[in-house]
C-alpha cells in the first residue's frame, strides 16, 4: 500500500471568527486524478494552500506524500502546485522563469521543460507578463511539472482561461500525467471537465466535505429513486438520503449507498456526476435541488 | 488509425464511450484486425483525458478479446465485430432514411426523433445472443 | 535562491552602483580639493594661520554637510526602495505562491534575500562612509567636531548600523503591512524618527558625561567660548566648544571664587574698573562647570551606535524569520 497522496484528520482553517474549512478528513489514494470541486468560497483554495504548505492548519492534521507540506526542499521537491491565476514574474522572460526552475529545484529536467516550451510556441525571450492567460497557466505548468513531482496541485487552474485554452491545458495536463506517472489534484467549478479527467471527486461546500471518493464508486453507490409518495419512507440500513423531492403523489430521492454492499434497491436509477454533485451542493445550502426528475423513463 | 472523442453529458462512463467507440469502428469495419489503437499518451494529448480512463478502455476491450497489448509496441486488434450483420446495414439503413423522413413529416425534430429513439429503444428488450 | 534574488534585483542594484560610484568619483576629486586646500592653508601656513583654517572649515563645510546628509538619507531610501517591496512585492503580486513552491525552503528564500540585498545595501552605504570619512579626513581634523549630530551619523561605522536596521525595517514593515507603498511610507517615518530619537535621546546616554570645572584663565585654552553674557539665569557662557569632545550644557552659569554666582553687577564693576572683560572674570576667580562627552570616547560612542542598529536589525530580522516560514495568514 503506497503513502496517501494527502491524508487529513479534522483539519480546520479560520480566519479570526471566519472558517474556511471545517473538520475535512480526507485519505486520497496515490495515482488518482483528483477534482475539487465546490462553489466559490467553499475553502477550496483553502484546502489547497493548505496542502501546498502556503498557508497552515488553526488545527488537525495534514499530511501530503505522508510528510508535512512545505517542511523541507525535499517535500517540496516532490509537489509541485500552481496557484490561482497562476502568477508568474511579469518582469522576467520565459527563460527567465526555465532558469528559475532550474536553479531552484534539484530535480529539475530541463530538456523537458525546454521541449514542451518549444512545442508550446512560446517565445523564450518574451516577459512572462506580456503572454496571454493561457500561455501563462502552460508555463506554470511547466514549470510545476519539470521539477518532476509526485504530486501536482493546481487551484482553478483553467477558470481564467477561453475554451480553447482551457482545453489546451487540460490537453497538456493529461499528457504529463500519462509521461510522469503523477498524481493530481486540482480544484474546478467546471464539472464537464472534472469527469473529463478526474478519477476522484471531493466536493467542498461551506467549509466542509460533503463527499469524497473514486468517481466510478460514487456513481454505483448513488441512485435516484422514484416511487409513489410514502413508498419510499424505509430505506436500509446505511442508505442515506441526500434530496428528497415530492408531489402529492410521487417521490423522488436520490440516496448515496454507503454500505459498499451494492444493495438492489427498488426502482433505482443511476445519477450523473453532475446531478450527484449539485445535489451536494444544494443539500449543503439548505436548499431543496429542483427538479432532478429528469425522467429515464 | 481510430480517432476518439468524448461526449461530455451522454450519461455514458467516458471509459465506456470509449470502448463503444472501437466496437462501433470495428463494427463498421472502420477498424480491422491487425491495426493499432492509438496509444494512452496519444488518446490523452487529443481528447484531454484522464490517461487511467484510456488504459480502463483498453482492458475492457481486451476483455471481450478485441484487442491486445504487444509490450513495447501498442495495442492492436485482434478481432473484428463486422460479422454478417455489416451486410444488413445498407438495408437497414435505408429503411431508418425513410423512417426519419416520414418523421419529419409528421412535424418531428431532430430532439424528438432522437428522443423517441432512445425511448424506444431503452424499452425494447434486448435479446442477448 | 540566489540567481533568482540577483535576476530580481539586478536592474536596480546596477542602478544604485551607478549612482554610488558617480558619488565616489566625485568624493575622490573633492578628497584631492580637500587635500590641496590642507595643505595651503595648514601645512604650509605662515601667517595668520587660524584664519586660514577658518577659509578651509568656510570652504568645505556646508558641501560636506550636504554629503553627510545625503548618506543619512541613503539608509531611508534603501529601507523604503528596496527592502520594503522586496517580500511585499511578492506577496502582492502572487509571486509568492509560485517561488515558496519551488523545492527551496521559506527559510531559505529568506535568508538569501535578507543576506544578498540586505548586504548589498549595508556594503554600498558603508563603502560611501568610509570613503567620506576618508575625504573628510583633512577637513574634520581641521574642524575636529566629530559629536557634531549630522557627521557623527555619517562617518566611519554609524551608517553600516543605520543601512542594516533600515533595511530590515523595511522588509518588516512590508511584511506587516503587505501593502509596498503604505510600506514604503510607513519605512521612511519610522526610520527617519528612529534617526532623530537617537541622535537626540539615545546617543547622549550611552555613557555618562564628565563634567569638569573650568577657571576662567583656562576657558580658551581647554576650549573655545563663543559668547558670553548676561540671561535670565545670570551671566553665562553659551556655545563653549572643547576639540572632539561633545559639549552636553548649553547655557553654562559662572561662578566667582567664592561659589556665587557672577551677576549683573559685577560685570557693570568690571566695566567701571576698565581692562578686558576677560582680566576681570579673571580677577573675579570665575569658573564654570562644563558637562561634556571626552573626545576619546568616540569609536565607544560609534560602536555603541552600530552596536544598537545590529541588535535591532537582528530582532527584526528574527521578525521576518518568525513570521514568513509559518506561512501567511
Amino acid at each position: 500500500m503506497s503513502t496517501p497522496v494527502l491524508s487529513t484528520t479534522a483539519l480546520t482553517k479560520r480566519y479570526g471568527k471566519h472558517t474556511a474549512l471545517a473538520e475535512a478528513t480526507l485519505d486520497i489514494p496515490a495515482g488518482r486524478i483528483v477534482g475539487l470541486v465546490g462553489p466559490n468560497g467553499a475553502g477550496k483554495s483553502t484546502l489547497l494552500a493548505l496542502a501546498s504548505g502556503l498557508i497552515r492548519p488553526t488545527s488537525g492534521r495534514i499530511e501530503v506524500l505522508g510528510r508535512t507540506p512545505a517542511a523541507d526542499s525535499a517535500q517540496l521537491a516532490d509537489v509541485g502546485f500552481v496557484a490561482q491565476d497562476t502568477p508568474v514574474y511579469a518582469g522576467l522572460s520565459v527563460a527567465d522563469h526555465l532558469s528559475l526552475g532550474e536553479h531552484l529545484n534539484p530535480t529539475w529536467d530541463d530538456a523537458f521543460a525546454r521541449d514542451r516550451i518549444a512545442r508550446l510556441g512560446l517565445d523564450p525571450a518574451k516577459k512572462a507578463g506580456r503572454l496571454s492567460g493561457g500561455q501563462k497557466a502552460q508555463l506554470a505548468l511547466t514549470i510545476a511539472a519539470a521539477k518532476r513531482p509526485r504530486l501536482l496541485i493546481f487551484d482553478e487552474p483553467v477558470a481564467a482561461l477561453d475554451p480553447l485554452a482551457r482545453r489546451a491545458f487540460l490537453q497538456n495536463l493529461m499528457e504529463f500525467v500519462a509521461e510522469l506517472e503523477v498524481s493530481v489534484i486540482l480544484s474546478s467549478h467546471l464539472i464537464g471537465d472534472v469527469e473529463r479527467v478526474c478519477d476522484h471527486l471531493i466536493v467542498l461546500a461551506e467549509s466542509r466535505v460533503q463527499v469524497a471518493g473514486d468517481i466510478e464508486d460514487l456513481l454505483a453507490a448513488h441512485h435516484r429513486l422514484v416511487g409513489p409518495r410514502g413508498t419510499l419512507d424505509a430505506l436500509p440500513d446505511g442508505v442515506k438520503v441526500i434530496a428528497a423531492d415530492h408531489t402529492d403523489r410521487q417521490t423522488t430521492l436520490i440516496v448515496h449507498d454507503t454500505t459498499g454492499d451494492h444493495l438492489e434497491l427498488p426502482g433505482a436509477d443511476s445519477v450523473g456526476l453532475e446531478d450527484m454533485v449539485l445535489t451536494y451542493l444544494h443539500r449543503a445550502e439548505g436548499l431543496t435541488a429542483p427538479t432532478l426528475q429528469e425522467t429515464r423513463a | 488509425m481510430i480517432d476518439f472523442h468524448l461526449e461530455p453529458r451522454s450519461g455514458v462512463a467516458p471509459y465506456m464511450q470509449l470502448v463503444q467507440q472501437v466496437q462501433q469502428a470495428l463494427r463498421l469495419g472502420m477498424l480491422d484486425v491487425g491495426d493499432q489503437l492509438p496509444t494512452v499518451k496519444q488518446v490523452v494529448a487529443k481528447i484531454a483525458i484522464n490517461p487511467n480512463t484510456v488504459l480502463k478502455a483498453y482492458r475492457e476491450l481486451e476483455r471481450q478479446g478485441l484487442v491486445a497489448p504487444q509490450p513495447g509496441r501498442g495495442t492492436f486488434v485482434t478481432a473484428t465485430l463486422a460479422d454478417a450483420s455489416l451486410d444488413a446495414h445498407a438495408e437497414l439503413g435505408t429503411a431508418l432514411h425513410q423512417w426519419i423522413t416520414t418523421a419529419r413529416a409528421a412535424g418531428l425534430d431532430d430532439a424528438a426523433i432522437k428522443a423517441l429513439f432512445d425511448t424506444t429503444i431503452r424499452k425494447a428488450p434486448q435479446v442477448t445472443p | 535562491m540566489i540567481w533568482l534574488t540577483w535576476r530580481q534585483m539586478r536592474a536596480q542594484t546596477l542602478w544604485t552602483a551607478g549612482l554610488v560610484v558617480a558619488a565616489a568619483v566625485y568624493l575622490l576629486f573633492l578628497a584631492g580639493d580637500i587635500r590641496e586646500a590642507y595643505r595651503i592653508n595648514i601645512t604650509d601656513c605662515t601667517s595668520a594661520c587660524e584664519d586660514a583654517a577658518h577659509t578651509l572649515a568656510e570652504q568645505f563645510g556646508s558641501g560636506l554637510l550636504l554629503i553627510g546628509l545625503l548618506l543619512l538619507a541613503a539608509p531611508a531610501l534603501i529601507g523604503a526602495f528596496w527592502a520594503a517591496p522586496l517580500i511585499t512585492r511578492e506577496l502582492e503580486t502572487g509571486t509568492h505562491r509560485l517561488v515558496w513552491n519551488q523545492s527551496v525552503t521559506r527559510a531559505r528564500w529568506l535568508a538569501v534575500k535578507l543576506a544578498l540585498v540586505g548586504g548589498v545595501s549595508v556594503l554600498f552605504t558603508g563603502a560611501l562612509s568610509l570613503l567620506l570619512t576618508w575625504a573628510a579626513g583633512p577637513f574634520d581634523k581641521v574642524v575636529d567636531s566629530r559629536f557634531e549630530p549630522l557627521t557623527f551619523a555619517a562617518r566611519d561605522l554609524a551608517p553600516f548600523g543605520y543601512a542594516l536596521l533600515a533595511f530590515t525595517l523595511g522588509v518588516v514593515i512590508g511584511v506587516l503591512t503587505r501593502k509596498t507603498l503604505v510600506a514604503m511610507a510607513v519605512t521612511l517615518v519610522v526610520f527617519v524618527m528612529f534617526q532623530l530619537v537617537m541622535a537626540n535621546v539615545l546617543r547622549p546616554q550611552f555613557a555618562e558625561p564628565v563634567t569638569e570645572t573650568i577657571a576662567w584663565d583656562d576657558a580658551n585654552t581647554v576650549g573655545q567660548i563663543d559668547s558670553f553674557g548676561i540671561g535670565p539665569q545670570g551671566a553665562g557662557v553659551q556655545g563653549y566648544t572643547i576639540p572632539g569632545a561633545w559639549v552636553v550644557s548649553e547655557y553654562i552659569v559662572v561662578h566667582k571664587a567664592d561659589g556665587t554666582d557672577v551677576t549683573a553687577e559685577d560685570i557693570e564693576a568690571c566695566d567701571t574698573v576698565g581692562g578686558t572683560p576677560d582680566d576681570c572674570m579673571v580677577d573675579l576667580g570665575a569658573t564654570f562647570d562644563v558637562t561634556y562627552q571626552p573626545a576619546d570616547r568616540y569609536w565607544d560612542f560609534q560602536w555603541i551606535e552600530f552596536g544598537i542598529a545590529a541588535v535591532l536589525s537582528a530582532l527584526l530580522a528574527g521578525v521576518a524569520f518568525w513570521r514568513i516560514p509559518r506561512g501567511l495568514n
